[in-house]
């Protein structure tokens, strides 16, 4: 189970993205709770923080708990929310702004320095921090529009090295040494004896007979998409 | 493969277009095949294909099939001789690239182990008359060659190549895994990094 319950979360999420500059507009937020929800997964087993049923909706995951949440918030005073009269990036008709009224629940968020990189590099991007939800978290893959996300595929991504094994020996470097001198001379023939080849000729009838190439493709297509696979 | 009909059938502006799986009925003529479209230009047996595709770094493995002096007023503008033959970068496995390669393949990777995989070490740009350049550490891909067109946007060059000892063991792999004889030199380089494998790397029998 999650140190930190879900109010919580949301106004973390919502500190680090003040603190980075990022509008904090309610689908980028919604898309950041999700990214903390499978960052906890990943470490955990597919367990989340929020325990929330995600989905996939036109702007990617969602969940009806968020909006119960954030909606109570408001009510009882730990979030304020502004309603945009123009229409957002994300293409709603009108985008709702929220911030928190308490500081501090962001150093509550302890192990998720990840989020917090994520906030700062795609926040301000909705177009490019929806591409990356889409394209690189394990739940989105092969899923189908309306259906609820599985997080048991989460896994531990840190960033992935080659193990190191021993250091090579002094003979072993020198051995090493010895080898590639004698591949760079069997290279260097074989580069000489390689440029002796004379090809064919270039002539009229060379480019006369090449087979014609497909000339490019352009115009308007619209995809369309079958919802069962 | 882009399966493609007509908006309207007595028009060429529009089509709609399905993505689907090739199959044995594509490539050959097929009732589902209808009115041709004048801007796709597609014979009995030809399709539209498209690819899932990613911008990488990629090595230049090969430039002995780029153009000649001269020859590019000579040749038809269809067929440009200047190909070079690349492969591709695979990044490591990361929280921002799920699909990268894992640790224990990376490590035998590093150890030569495989004829279709070449280790791509990590550069940071240090020179400071020269544009910003990162490259992660990688995998480059034998088994991914392509033969690309040397011009943006397509393809941009990097003020950075291997060096000519790297070179060296990579075209000794390529060769070896385009069915060449290997040389002596590549078998006991092969041998010498496979005595250092560490024991997690082992393979399990």
């Amino acid at each position: 189970m999650s140190a930190i319950d879900s109010a919580t979360l949301v106004q973390g999420l919502i500190a680090w993205m003040r603190q980075e500059g990022v509008a904090v507009t309610r689908t980028r937020l919604m898309k950041f709770i999700y990214l903390a929800d499978l960052h906890h997964a990943r470490h955990h087993e597919g367990a989340t923080i929020t325990g929330w049923r995600w989905y996939v909706h036109s702007f990617g995951p969602m969940a009806n708990e968020a909006y119960v949440l954030l909606d109570r918030g408001v009510r009882e005073g730990w979030l304020t929310s502004n309603a945009s009269s123009s229409s957002g990036e994300e293409g709603e008709p009108s985008a709702i702004f929220y911030d928190i009224v308490t500081k501090g629940a962001a150093e509550q968020l302890h192990g998720m320095g990840k989020v917090h990189r994520w906030i700062k590099t795609l926040g301000d991007d909705t177009p490019r921090l929806l591409r990356f939800v889409y394209g690189n978290t394990e739940p989105m893959v092969d899923a189908k529009e309306g259906e609820y996300l599985d997080f048991s595929s989460a896994r531990p991504t840190d960033n992935v090295a080659p193990i190191h094994g021993r250091k090579p020996t002094r003979k072993e470097e020198k051995r090493f040494e010895e080898i590639s001198k004698r591949l760079r001379a069997r290279y260097e023939a074989a580069q000489a004896s390689n440029a002796k080849i004379v090809d064919g000729p270039r002539d009229d009838a060379y480019f006369n007979d090449l087979p014609a190439e497909g000339a490019s493709v352009n115009g308007d297509m619209i995809l369309l998409f079958d919802k069962e696979r | 493969m882009i399966e493609a009909e007509r908006e309207q059938a007595d028009s060429h502006e529009k089509a709609y277009a399905r993505y689907v799986a090739m199959n044995d009925d594509h490539f050959k003529r097929r009732p589902s095949k209808k009115y041709p479209i004048l801007n796709l230009r597609l014979a009995e047996t030809e399709e539209l294909v498209a690819f899932h595709a990613k911008r990488r770094p990629a090595v230049v493995v090969g430039t002995n099939a780029t153009s000649i002096d001269g020859l590019k007023e000579r040749a038809p503008s269809h067929h440009v001789e200047c190909r070079v033959v690349m492969a591709p970068v695979y990044g490591l496995r990361s929280d921002d690239d799920v699909s990268g390669f894992g640790s224990v393949l990376a490590t035998r990777i590093w150890h030569l182990m495989y004829r279709q995989f070449f280790p791509f070490f990590a550069w940071r740009e240090t020179r400071t008359h020269m544009p910003p350049a990162t490259l992660e550490r990688g995998v480059i891909r034998l088994d991914r060659l392509q033969f690309i067109n040397p011009s943006p946007p397509g393809l941009r060059l990097m003020p950075v190549k291997l060096s000519a000892e790297a070179m060296n063991i990579l075209h000794a792999t390529l060769w070896a895994y385009l069915h060449a004889e290997p040389w002596e030199e590549l078998v006991e380089i092969k041998d010498l990094l496979r005595s250092m494998l560490p024991k997690e790397a082992e393979p399990v029998h």
